[in-house]
């Protein structure tokens, strides 16, 4: 079932995925109730933290139970009917293993709860901080409109998530995709992309990313409110992460992986910092926190490898969080024995949610972290990705990088210290997914934060205690090395980092003293509105170029010809153009079949398309403009049926849509 | 040491404000977006003058 096939099957699919929605809420809702009995989440917001784990462990594990179905079977079982019926099995397991729950009283109970929570929040805090949240509102307020007002957009989210995620829709399995290796990942992620695709609304898609957000804002929120103590220090950790220029990018747009994987890496950490400072538990109590905490390490790790090299840092955490616990909560654990269960829990609930990705990669290539080959020589460990001839100036010349900007190769220590300040990154308009730290940044974190972390490891150094604050800034302090050390330097890869910080900025606020604390907040406020005028900017001017062009529509958005939303069903089109174009090509219904820009990336491909190429990838229409170096093969004919002048990055190019005539 | 705290305190919130300032002075999206700020505002007023 497919939702590009008309409106009988669409509004079945629509409702499938609302009862598969509303199903999956009262799993979550049953296993946190009966998780509460064990675990030490007493208060509502650590529930919700749980419950987030709970909801999308339940959609990945559902989705990655009905693609084994459908290699075993080898039929196309990837489809909302199969997952709705796979999440009422587990609600029907759910209910037969332990008492019936009164939804409807509970779930009223939980809303008076939140809104009185709220309320009595929100009458605590001083007028800046008050100020400071409304203002947030507000940001947050222009990027709803800005992402409610188009179809998902994003460069990665266009080039290869959402294609991705369409052709599972379409083929109704989890196929591997042979074209690039940027199809090959791991891809949790993706998975919430397919889901909001069986709604058959696009608009559904572009706040894919949001749930995870505000998981995320709400983790930091938690873990600044146990460490400072203090609301309004918490409300303005969470608040300065979520206004971050590259956050808000991040959150708005579809390119889903970073946030994701971010989220639950910081949900692990915390799960785990609740054993060092939480009352005495038993052994099963023990064992079932460090299973949720491996449960959102593994969603995580089923949706970046950036997290691979922070397992045994992790599997660490869960053997010393409970070590830890001996001082003030109790003897646990005693022997070699139980520090093996420990971090082999957290190991195997790990694996549940993301070795779905690491077996098929093994069975395909031999490798189970492919794309990536490890080579080990004198100058230490290299990574690499066989992919890397996709990068080569196929498409387009490399952008010029001249260290006044950070770019991924920044290597240089003072480059990334002026940064704050600097703020701009050497492609596009400086904030972006990639790029954005903000005034709020710039102020509060090289002061305030800095004091905070020299402060706490320096008190813990004198009193030779590990407190719960040196166990952040500690987890901090090894991504951020790793990040230097190995990986490629883009600032989503250490969102977890940035949030953090900003909870160091918490705990630095609780050490000054009244007037200084309010003295802070009116300088966050200053910044702040610096901050909002000047990333609000971009989505102001995006949205008011829709209403003044009044284009709305997806060809609008994505820049292809509308030739495309009525080609004949089964068309498989070539995208010869743009890889921008990638997802655009599909069409607003995704009703047609795409082979990617990366296709042409075969070696024996040189510049022209030929009909072997053609009849390998079953292609009938191919997209084609005047700006790349593809030619067609003299023997291939192809009619034209839309070709029109555009604009290509400042230049004038011809684009040309054309069906191949098959012999 | 209570006044060498409340001094440590003045001199912290006085980087605040000087960070800040300098974020104004260097920053490069501050020229970018002011500017696209700007000719957005340019366009509303001229269509409100018709």
């Amino acid at each position: 079932m497919s939702p590009s096939s008309g409106w009988p099957l669409l509004l079945l699919s629509l409702s499938c995925t609302l009862l598969a929605v509303g199903l999956l809420h009262r799993l979550s809702r049953t296993v946190v109730t009966r998780l509460a009995t064990h675990l030490p989440i007493l208060e509502l917001a650590d529930r919700v933290i749980v419950y987030g784990v709970v909801y999308t462990a339940g959609i990945v594990g559902s989705i990655h139970l009905a693609a084994i179905l459908s290699a075993l079977t080898g039929t196309p079982l990837v489809q909302i009917a199969t997952i709705t019926i796979l999440i009422t099995l587990a609600c029907l397991y759910a209910e037969r293993t332990g008492p019936p729950l009164k939804i409807r009283t509970s779930t009223s109970l939980g809303w008076t709860l939140l809104s009185r929570t709220l309320q009595q929040e929100w009458n605590s805090y001083s007028p800046p901080v008050k100020s400071v949240v409304l203002i947030a509102g507000a940001i947050w307020s222009v990027f709803l409109a800005e992402a409610i007002t188009r179809p998902p957009s994003g460069w990665d989210a266009q080039v290869y998530h959402l294609p991705l995620a369409a052709t599972w829709l379409q083929r109704g399995m989890l196929t591997y995709l042979e074209e690039s290796w940027k199809f090959q990942m791991p891809s949790n992620g993706e998975l919430i992309l397919l889901l909001s695709f069986y709604t058959g609304s696009d608009r559904v898609t572009s706040f894919a990313t949001l749930p995870f957000g505000v998981l995320a804002v709400l983790t930091i929120y938690r873990i600044a409110f146990r460490l400072s103590g203090s609301g309004e220090h918490a409300a303005l950790a969470a608040i300065g992460f979520a206004t971050m220029p590259v956050i808000l990018y991040n959150m708005f747009e579809a390119n889903l992986s970073d946030m994701f994987a971010a989220t639950f890496f910081l949900v692990s950490v915390y799960l785990l910092a609740l054993l060092i400072t939480g009352p005495l538990y038993d052994h099963t109590s023990l064992i079932t926190v460090v299973a949720m905490s491996g449960i959102a390490f593994g969603l995580s790790l089923g949706a970046r490898y950036v997290y691979v090299p922070l397992l045994p840092f992790m599997l660490a955490l869960s053997v010393g969080t409970v070590l830890l616990r001996r001082h003030e909560a109790g003897p646990v654990p005693h022997t070699w024995r139980d520090t093996l269960r420990l971090s082999g829990t957290f190991l195997v609930f790990a694996a549940i949610p993301s070795g779905f990705w690491y077996i098929r990669n093994l069975l395909r290539t031999g490798n189970p972290l492919h794309p990536l080959h490890f080579t080990l020589d004198s100058h230490g460990l290299h990574v690499v990705t066989r992919g890397l001839r996709e990068r080569a100036d196929t498409f387009g010349a490399p952008l010029a990088y001249d260290h006044t900007c950070i770019g991924p190769d920044s290597s240089r220590l003072i480059e990334w210290v002026l940064s704050p300040w600097i703020d701009c990154w050497y492609a596009g308009d400086h904030f972006s997914i990639n790029w954005g730290l903000g005034p709020v940044f710039a102020t509060m974190i090289p002061t305030i934060a800095l004091m905070a972390v020299v402060y706490t490891v320096q008190k813990s150094l004198r009193e030779r205690a590990l407190t719960p604050a040196l166990y952040w800034i500690m987890t901090m302090l090894v991504f951020l090395s790793y990040w230097w050390v190995i990986l490629f330097k883009v600032l989503r890869f250490i969102i977890p980092v940035l949030a953090l910080l900003f909870v160091c900025m918490a705990i630095g606020m609780g050490l000054l003293s009244a007037q200084g604390k309010r003295l802070s907040y009116y300088l966050l406020l200053g910044a702040l509105m610096v901050q909002a005028v000047l990333v609000l900017a971009k989505p102001l001017q995006l949205l008011s170029n829709r209403v003044h062009h009044n284009t709305w529509s997806n060809t609008d958005l994505y820049e292809v010809p509308a030739v495309i939303e009525s080609l004949p069903e089964g068309s498989v089109i070539l995208n010869a153009s743009n890889e921008l174009k990638n997802y655009g090509l599909f069409g607003s219904r995704r009703q047609n079949r795409v082979v990617t820009d990366r296709a042409l990336l075969e070696p024996q491909l040189t510049t022209s398309i030929d009909r072997a190429f053609i009849e390998r990838w079953g292609i009938t229409h191919l997209y084609i403009d005047s700006s790349q170096k593809w030619s067609i093969a003299r023997d291939l004919p192809c009619r034209t049926i839309h070709e029109r002048e555009i604009d290509q990055d400042g230049s004038s190019e011809v684009e040309r849509v054309c069906q191949v005539e098959h012999k | 040491m209570t006044s060498l705290r409340a001094m440590a305190e003045w001199l912290l919130i006085g980087c605040c404000a000087a960070s800040l300032i300098g974020y104004l002075f260097l920053a490069r999206p501050v020229e970018v977006y002011l500017s696209l700020l700007g000719k957005l505002m340019m366009k509303t007023l001229a269509l409100a003058g018709g």
